[in-house]
């Protein structure tokens, strides 16, 4: 026999008296607001293994396997109502949490933007459940890390011998840097474009005509109308949502597979630091938006018969528009390299590195210096062979290549200092 | 002739000497004021009207109303009713004029079950709630992009359940078995003039028994009392729409009132005799009545046309005879051809339109199909006799 209510509804407010209203119970996962782990062998601090993909204790080893399974791109997308955006803008403030430890009861304080926290005193891993503005706005699905720590130093150790440009002396560093693994917030977003366009679109074609009794071609452009529609759906764009992370350097370690999106669950986020977003949802979308803008406009452009065209004019309409706030993973690291402290990021799903490498400018002065030598020598003895009489026919093709050599060294030198100054800079 | 109604019973409870009698046609059983002449059905219009006996013929149910609903609907107003209708059909038979329908007009009370009942219910739907999102639509000119918000309601279902324990005061459930297509074709009735019923009210009128007792028209109470009962969860729920509403009920304090409803009915004749009622709302004057055109006075329109037509032709033939001695007649014979034609091609049309007319109707909505079902169905019409 049915019993009523079913167990997994509950009692909600009804406008009319003598009806009683039963909605389904919300998640119970957001009922505990601070989720600790501790070993349930010998009571010592747990934290997600990338390695395992699952919760280690620390001083036992003892494993538990991850809960969740992969949901990849199914995962859940949410609309854009009028109500998430409002409450987004709200963002998370910027208030301090006061956590208690349950398990040594010292009170410590925590950004409200940080998900995560290790107690200083005793080292359990807490994870933060923020009450986010709504139920959506808190993350819902992440990428766990599959990568380790001991890769992320043999990736770094690679990348920092991996050019002529770098120190000899670099590549030992990467022993001694600290990797932080932090999960840094993301938005990804979803639409549909429907574009028409119009454009003036030049077409040249070569025409005879008689100039002072002389036949001569001249070539001709004539602007025609053209137009077109394109239809793209643009799929899980992703967007930063965090200001504090080198967005330069998160262009160049993208890459996440979000085929390996996990509903979110807190002992992924165990012993791991993770962000909040604090770039809202509306400012994150109108970024999104702007990028489907252009990829639309050069799908659009790119239905041309020429790409020389003019009076370009488009509309554009969104529809089926969704979003997502998940968690990708991360790792920072810093290492001092002389007076300099320099920042490196690791893809904790896919191992790619980016980052700032300090530059041998003496290294790369010298051997562009030597790039210059060939073209300097062939130029001399261009020079030398014009002179005598006997061999200026040599001279000629000689002072050729030098050019070519010069041309060549060139080239080679701007490609070289723009790799350096990409490297000091990034 | 005159039913004696001293021998009844059970019609005195209704405080009024009254006669007992059944239609053929219609089944109808009615109780009419003793100085009602046994002929003609107040509600089919048929001469088919026989007088019952109370003893023996003991309808399903015999109780008198406790409530009724007055006519309320002025003479002149009826009388502007009749004469819009008789104008408004094309072709009409010569039977149907305002003074013909005037003089056959017969008020009658139709009965209609209220029904109390407590309700204790578990129930389940899925509620409705609308929320709005946002879209947008860019356009690119001069350089530019320009963005315009959208915003579009859309409709997020949930699932919700609950407990119900109501009252529920006079929902109205059918006495009769045509009671949905009467309600139809006239329009509901408006209950806030009700009043005790009192037995001097059917002096002048007639009272249709109930063809449904209590037992059977629960069925249909149930069902309104379900979608009452939907409505409410809605409320409760606070949501915009709701859809799948499913409840287990049980249901005690049951009271069950008799009302009655007032009616005008009235009928003429068409080419073949036939009778086709005509019926109105006795609250609000709806009027809906069968539309028959008569081919007879088409035929004779017709054949008028077409004489004219044939006279034309006949004076285009003598121009055109004239035309050998003095040509300019010969535009003017021509001319004439052409419009005897013409008018020879209309005559046709009086018979498209009473074709049409009987055929299809003058317009056709959802009362005037229930017309047709009730005197289809209910009156038999295709198998009237002529009177």
């Amino acid at each position: 026999m049915m019993t009523f209510p079913p167990d997994n509804y509950v009692l909600t407010e009804s406008a009319v008296s003598g009806i009683e209203v039963y909605m389904p119970r919300p998640p119970k996962e957001m009922q505990q607001e601070v989720v600790e782990f501790h070993c349930p062998q010998c009571d010592a601090t747990t934290a997600y293994s990338a390695e395992n993909g699952g919760l280690t204790c620390t001083h036992c080893g003892h494993y538990e396997a991850p809960v969740q399974e992969v949901v990849g791109k199914a995962a859940v997308e949410f609309e854009f109502t009028v109500e998430t955006i409002e409450r987004a803008a709200h963002g998370w403030g910027i208030e301090r949490k006061e956590l208690s430890c349950n398990r040594c009861g010292v009170h410590t304080t925590i950004a409200t933007d940080m998900l995560t926290h290790t107690c200083p005193f005793c080292g359990s891993n807490q994870v933060v459940q923020v009450k986010a503005p709504q139920d959506v706005l808190r993350p819902r699905f992440l990428v766990p890390f599959k990568t380790t720590e001991d890769n992320c130093r043999q990736i770094t150790a690679n990348w920092l011998q991996n050019s002529w440009m770098l120190p000899k002396d670099l590549q030992k560093l990467a022993r001694t840097a600290e990797f932080t693994p932090i999960y840094i917030p993301f938005w990804t977003f979803d639409a549909h474009a429907s574009a028409y366009w119009r454009a003036e679109v030049a077409h040249t074609k070569q025409k005879t005509v008689w100039s002072g009794g002389r036949r001569t071609t001249k070539t001709v452009t004539e602007w025609r109308w053209e137009s077109g529609n394109v239809e793209q759906f643009h799929d899980d764009l992703l967007v930063n949502g965090s200001n504090q992370i080198s967005k330069v350097l998160l262009r160049q370690m993208r890459g996440y597979d979000l085929q390996e999106l996990v509903p979110y669950d807190a002992s992924y986020l165990a012993g791991m630091q993770a962000q909040a977003y604090d770039i809202g949802l509306e400012e994150a979308w109108e970024l999104g938006r702007d990028a489907m803008r252009q990829r639309t406009k050069a799908a659009c452009r790119t239905q041309a018969t020429s790409q020389r065209m003019r009076n370009f004019s488009m509309s554009l309409d969104f529809s089926k528009e969704t979003w997502r706030y998940i968690l990708l993973p991360l790792y920072l690291a810093t290492y001092a390299y002389g007076n300099e402290r320099f920042q490196v990021m690791i893809n904790g799903q896919s191992g790619k590195i980016a980052g700032q490498r300090p530059v041998d400018w003496r290294k790369v002065i010298g051997v562009t210096a030597v790039s210059m030598l060939p073209a300097i020598l062939l130029g001399l003895l261009s020079l030398y062979l014009s002179n005598n009489v006997a061999t200026a026919d040599v001279g000629v093709p000689v002072g050729f290549v030098a050019v070519l050599a010069l041309i060549g060294a060139l080239v080679f030198i701007i490609r070289a200092v723009q790799t350096a100054l990409q490297m000091d800079d990034a | 002739m005159m039913l004696n109604t001293t021998k009844t019973t059970w019609t005195d409870t209704w405080g009024q000497p009254l006669t007992l009698a059944g239609c053929w046609q219609c089944d109808g059983v009615f109780l009419l004021p003793p100085q009602r002449p046994l002929t003609i059905c107040p509600y089919c219009g048929q001469e088919s009207l026989d007088a019952l006996d109370t003893a023996v013929d003991r309808p399903v149910y015999t109780q008198p109303p406790e409530l009724l609903l007055p006519f309320t609907i002025t003479d002149v107003n009826i009388q502007e009713n009749l004469a819009q209708f008789a104008k408004k059909t094309w072709f009409a038979p010569a039977d149907l004029s305002p003074q013909n329908l005037l003089a056959r007009l017969q008020p009658i009370y139709l009965p209609l079950w209220l029904v109390d009942a407590n309700a204790q219910a578990t129930w389940q739907a899925e509620m409705g709630y609308n929320y709005q999102v946002v879209s947008h639509k860019e356009a690119f000119q001069s350089g530019q992009w320009r963005t315009q918000e959208v915003r579009e309601t859309r409709i997020r279902w949930e699932p919700r359940l609950g407990r119900l324990n109501r009252h529920y005061d006079n929902q109205m459930a059918p006495a009769l078995e045509e009671q949905r297509l009467l309600e139809l074709a006239l329009g509901t009735y408006q209950l806030n003039g009700i009043r005790p019923y009192r037995p001097d009210d059917l002096i002048q009128a007639a009272a249709h028994l109930p063809n449904r007792p209590p037992a059977d028209a629960w069925t249909e109470a149930r069902e309104s009392l379900k979608k009452i009962a939907a409505e409410e969860c809605r409320q409760a729920a606070a949501a915009d729409h709701i859809r799948e509403f499913r409840w287990t009920a049980d249901f005690d304090a049951q009271n069950w009132t008799q009302l009655l409803l007032p009616l005008y009915t009235t009928f003429y004749h068409d080419d073949e005799s036939r009778v086709h009622m005509v019926f109105m709302n006795g609250q609000n004057g709806n009027l809906r009545g069968q539309r028959r055109a008569s081919m007879q006075k088409a035929r004779r329109w017709a054949i008028l046309i077409g004489s004219s037509a044939v006279v034309i032709f006949v004076i285009s033939l003598l121009l055109a005879l004239l035309g050998h001695f003095r040509e300019a007649m010969l535009p003017w014979a021509g001319a004439g051809l052409t419009i005897a034609l013409l008018v020879g091609v209309t005559a046709v049309l009086p018979l498209l339109a009473a074709w049409y007319v009987n055929r299809f109707g003058h317009f056709y909505d959802d009362g005037q199909q229930a017309l047709a079902e009730l005197t289809n169905v209910a009156w038999k019409a295709g198998e009237q006799p002529p009177v």
